[in-house]
């Protein structure tokens, strides 16, 4: 019984084919709850769709799928939402044009559980607005609270997207290249962040860059054209033959 | 909230003011303004706020009309019992017909409402023992209120009340979280699907609320005309409430009101030209979208630009255009 509710994911024989091509190809995976987990691969090696599979928005052509021991297969994403799991995409997901207050606030209406009231106004809920402009203002994006997304910088746009899966106070968080197309600065900025999140709080971090992932993620899994070919301690898995064969090797 | 709703109120006021200083033919040309601007004001919750273009709203403002109409002529029913009764025909469609349109999306959403519009359209023309054809269902009595409502000024008050209050309950849900959540539909469902929101139950409320704020204001026309016609159910009634929203601005739920008033004092302005009316209807639209694309919302917004970058060169700045 505990051991089953220390499992934030579970992952059995997950297969995905698009058309001939196998995106993914017999996955097992298992996060423990609490853990920083990090998915490693180059373009093409089907993190983005294990994400996709993880929280619905793909249905694999085999395999299983838990969360924190529910079995989720066959699930739509609002459903495994509810269930604690929140998540980023690979291209920044927001509403561009509401403001960052509203983006966020559409989150902390269902973490209050008032996202189906039809009175009273959204901007002054009395649980959800202050749980919002804590979460903007943790994340240093309080002066953007009024502006639109769709006019507020690509780097702030990663950070809010995070202040909005957060404010959904999940028990398991995906981040899809958080990092991706960032500055040096931002990436700091980002990674930073990351480390700051609850250590209860189960987090998954897709990366094409060891080096990003070996800040953040105590344990590692490396996709290889849709196959599993390394998974352990990050420190074990970066001194891995195979993985150094195919992947490190690869930057000479 | 009072922000919101205080100027709707002080709109209602006005406008009920003016009762009793307009002559009759304008009492009633305002009647049906006000009718057709509610109705308009319902399809931007589904078409500003979820992003749904639906050319078959007509259906529900019809349909509810025509019962009513049955009811009050073929059943002698009270009219306020007909009134509720068309009403919940009008709804009880939309809840059955919504699971099925919230499926599509864009265009495919477009021609499925057409069709389907297009059905109930198809039975009141062809179903002529029941609906009396193209002529209609002439005879539908007034219901009896506190005033007189066979008296013009008397039933523009009472449109006048229906329409405030129906604007205070659409504003109001528009800024509740689940007015705000078919916002978040409209500009991306991936993300409303990730935070846990049934996409396609937001798209099914949406569009029975603008079901519904067009069945009461279909009810109120018929009443209004004491006729219902095919007319009611006519394609060309949906491209004009859709046009309004388009015209108005889309999302703002004020401009489309304004802009659904105004077709039709434009539309009855036309007497005797109404065979060119779907023609200067498609020229509005080519010309607010070419020198409008915000529609009349966007004017406010336009002119303190203009009026910043007046300003701005005045004063000798460059790069007047923010």
């Amino acid at each position: 019984m505990t051991e089953v509710d220390l499992r934030a994911l579970e992952i059995q024989d997950l297969t995905v084919h698009f058309g001939g091509l196998a995106a993914l190809s017999g996955v097992q995976m298992t996060v423990q709850a609490g853990s920083r987990h990090g998915i490693l691969g180059a373009n093409g090696a089907g993190k983005t769709t294990l994400f996709n599979v993880v929280s619905g928005f793909i249905a694999p052509t085999r395999g299983r799928v838990w969360l924190f021991g529910d079995e989720v297969t066959h699930l739509p994403p609002h459903r495994r939402a509810r269930l604690g799991l929140a998540r980023t995409f690979q291209i920044t997901t927001l509403f561009l044009d509401l403001t960052a207050l509203e983006n966020v606030l559409m989150a902390s209406l269902v973490s209050a559980g008032h996202h189906r009231r039809v009175v009273h106004p959204a901007r002054h809920d009395r649980i959800a607005r202050p749980m919002a402009e804590r979460c903007l203002n943790d994340l240093g994006l309080g002066h953007l609270m009024d502006v639109p997304v769709g006019e507020v910088g690509y780097g702030e746009q990663r950070l809010l997207e995070i202040a909005v899966t957060s404010a959904l106070a999940p028990r398991l968080l995906l981040l899809d290249e958080p990092t991706a197309g960032l500055s040096a600065a931002e990436t700091v900025a980002v990674l930073d962040l990351v480390r700051r999140l609850p250590p209860e709080l189960t987090v998954i971090i897709i990366e094409h860059d060891l080096e990003v992932l070996f800040q953040v993620a105590e344990h590692l899994t490396v996709l290889h054209f849709g196959e599993p070919i390394a998974d352990g301690p990050a420190w074990s898995v970066r001194e891995d033959p195979v993985v150094k064969e195919v992947y490190l090797g690869s930057r000479g | 909230m009072i922000r919101r709703s205080l100027p709707v109120v002080a709109l209602g006021v006005v406008l009920a003011a003016l009762s009793g200083l307009l002559p009759q033919y304008w009492l009633g040309l305002l009647t049906q303004a006000l009718l057709f601007g509610g109705f308009a004001m319902g399809l931007d919750l589904l078409v500003g706020y979820t992003r749904m273009q639906s050319l078959g709203h007509a259906t529900f403002f019809g349909l509810a009309g025509y019962g009513a109409a049955l009811a009050v002529t073929r059943a002698a029913l009270n009219p306020w019992a007909a009134a509720g009764l068309g009403i919940s025909l009008s709804l009880l469609v939309a809840l059955l017909f919504a699971p099925l349109a919230v499926r599509f999306r864009g265009l495919s959403f477009l021609t499925v409402t057409l069709a389907f519009g297009q059905v109930a359209w198809g039975l009141a023309t062809r179903w002529t023992s029941f609906t009396g054809g193209e002529n209609g269902i002439p005879g539908i009595r007034r219901p009896a209120f506190l005033w007189d409502l066979n008296d013009p000024a008397g039933y523009y008050l009472l449109t006048v009340l229906v329409v405030t209050a129906g604007t205070l309950a659409l504003v109001r849900f528009a800024a509740s979280p689940a007015g705000m959540s078919l916002q978040g539909v409209g500009s991306s469902d991936t993300r409303m699907a990730a935070l846990g929101y049934d996409v396609q139950a937001r798209r099914t409320v949406a569009f029975v609320v603008a079901a519904l704020s067009g069945a009461v204001y279909g009810t109120l026309s018929a009443f209004f005309n004491r006729f219902i016609g095919p007319g009611s159910l006519d394609w060309r009634l949906s491209a004009q409430i859709l046009l309004s929203v388009i015209v108005g601005g889309s999302g703002s739920l004020w401009g489309p009101f304004i802009a659904g008033a105004g077709l039709h004092v434009l539309k009855a302005g036309l007497v005797g030209e109404t065979q060119r009316w779907p023609m200067v209807l498609g020229a509005l639209y080519v010309l607010s979208v070419v020198f409008l694309p915000g529609g009349l919302a966007s004017v406010p917004t336009r002119f303190h630009r203009f009026v910043a970058g007046r300003r701005r060169t005045s004063s000798g700045e460059q790069g007047a255009r923010p």
